[in-house]
């Protein structure tokens, strides 16, 4: 088995002395791991560093095999998140939540596009922390649990849309939701179709996060390593407020 | 492994296989490192177990930096002449022996022992910061270096240190990224050059 694909390299793990585990996210495999042998001379090091535009060429005898990588630099992005710190943390949350969230092997080109360019408008966008929600909320409905908020579930208005239900993740209008007032999650301002192009703020940015951080949480089953992916986006709340 | 399966006795395989545990050794250099030791046994075998057993017995972390040291506290820490007011952080002891080989730091050092991973997040307990915080007060320190590796990993780490040590008004510096001595440009990467463009100086 073998096939050749680009990807965005996401972590790597030693693995003995000089070979390392790579998780990478492909458009045609998804999220994929693979053995890269002498992972550590001078040379390769600095082509492995997360974040980095990778051609892969993936091999192994069996499929199901983790197989071995052979990798060659596209281009880096790790000169450009090391010298910003939030978009340092925005990648590991990037990272973590797609190594926790997305199934290997599974193919997601439309998060991969997004993801894509997400990371290349760090370098050359203003005001790219604000692309990053646009990609949790693609993250979301790529793992089948969207959020729907043009309309309002129960009457269908696309006007007054001031809440969101915990459970399905559909808007609610002011007028149904208002009784319900304690148990539904307040509809950010910066998730408003309405807003006329108004300029939003870093902590209107942070409640749209949180929204999403909601879901996320919701759907990520319970285990150490998910903990620990949460307490790494937190981070990344963290410093944007910071 | 399996005995006798060069010929050896128990002891002599016992021992490949613990040597061929070392960084940069496998079995057949190891095996290969072991004959050596044994056809020189006065010159090698003998002065190095030795060695071995006074260093086994001794070595400890020193207890202010983190240094490997056969006294409580290493001969840099217990250096009068050494700038307290300096502290530059490292991920590693051989990070730190680096530094020191290159002679150019005469400051205090303060060994981290782990980093942060992408992907496995950060440990605050594991990078000791309530250790660090606490040295930082004791000797008044007004500057600290971040000698981490440049990598995704490395520089998580040194964004987290000075989030969580900001507070105790010391400086914060970090060594520079660009080109290396004797590199030529034609064959880094261009992440590299981008960082050493940013950070050009006049000459």
């Amino acid at each position: 088995m073998d096939w050749t694909d680009e990807g965005i390299l996401l972590n790597t793990t030693p693995h003995g002395e000089r070979s390392a585990i790579l998780q990478v996210f492909t458009p045609k495999k998804g999220r994929h791991a693979g053995i890269i042998r002498n992972a550590y001379s001078p040379k390769k090091t600095s082509i492995l560093q997360p974040s980095a535009q990778l051609s892969l060429s993936w091999s192994s005898r069996l499929e199901e095999h983790l197989g071995n990588f052979k990798v060659d630099l596209i281009r880096t992005r790790a000169d450009v998140l090391m010298a910003n710190r939030i978009a340092l943390a925005a990648f590991n949350s990037l990272s973590a939540l797609c190594i926790s969230i997305l199934a290997e092997r599974d193919p997601m080109p439309d998060l991969y596009s997004v993801t894509e360019q997400f990371l290349d408008k760090i370098a050359t966008q203003e005001n790219w922390e604000f692309l990053y929600l646009d990609w949790e909320l693609k993250l979301l409905s790529c793992i089948g649990f969207g959020l729907e908020l043009d309309k309002c579930a129960v009457t269908g208005a696309t006007e007054n849309l001031a809440y969101i239900s915990p459970k399905s993740g559909k808007a609610v209008c002011q007028d149904i939701g208002k009784d319900y007032h304690a148990k539904l999650l307040p509809f950010p301002t910066i998730l408003r179709s309405d807003r006329n192009g108004k300029s939003t703020s870093l902590e209107e940015l942070v409640l749209g996060l949180d929204l999403t951080g909601f879901f996320i949480e919701k759907w990520l089953d319970y285990s150490v390593e998910n903990k620990k992916t949460m307490m790494i986006r937190k981070r990344f709340l963290h410093s944007l407020l910071a | 492994m399996q005995f006798r399966e060069y010929g050896g006795d128990r002891e002599v395989e016992a021992l490949i296989a613990l040597m061929a545990k070392l960084p940069g050794l496998g079995p057949r250099s190891a095996r290969r490192a072991v004959i050596k030791m044994i056809e020189k046994r006065k010159i090698i075998l003998e002065p190095l177990a030795q060695v071995l057993g006074s260093v086994s017995e001794k070595i400890t972390e020193c207890v202010e930096c983190g240094n490997f040291s056969t006294e409580e506290i290493c001969c840099i820490c217990s250096d009068g002449e050494r700038q307290s007011s300096i502290m530059c952080i490292v991920q590693d002891v051989a990070d730190l022996w680096a530094m020191e080989r290159s002679n150019v730091f005469k400051g205090i050092y303060h060994v981290l022992g782990n980093y942060s991973s992408t992907y496995s997040g950060i440990n605050p307990e594991e990078l000791k910061v309530d250790k660090i915080r606490t040295r930082l007060e004791k000797e008044h320190v007004e500057e600290v270096i971040l000698a981490l590796d440049a990598t995704i990993n490395g520089q998580t780490t040194a964004h987290y240190l000075i989030e969580k040590l900001q507070d105790t008004g010391a400086k914060f510096s970090s060594l520079a990224h660009g080109v290396p001595v004797g590199g030529e440009l034609d064959y880094l990467d261009d992440g590299t050059i981008r960082a050493a463009f940013t950070a050009r100086k006049n000459v």
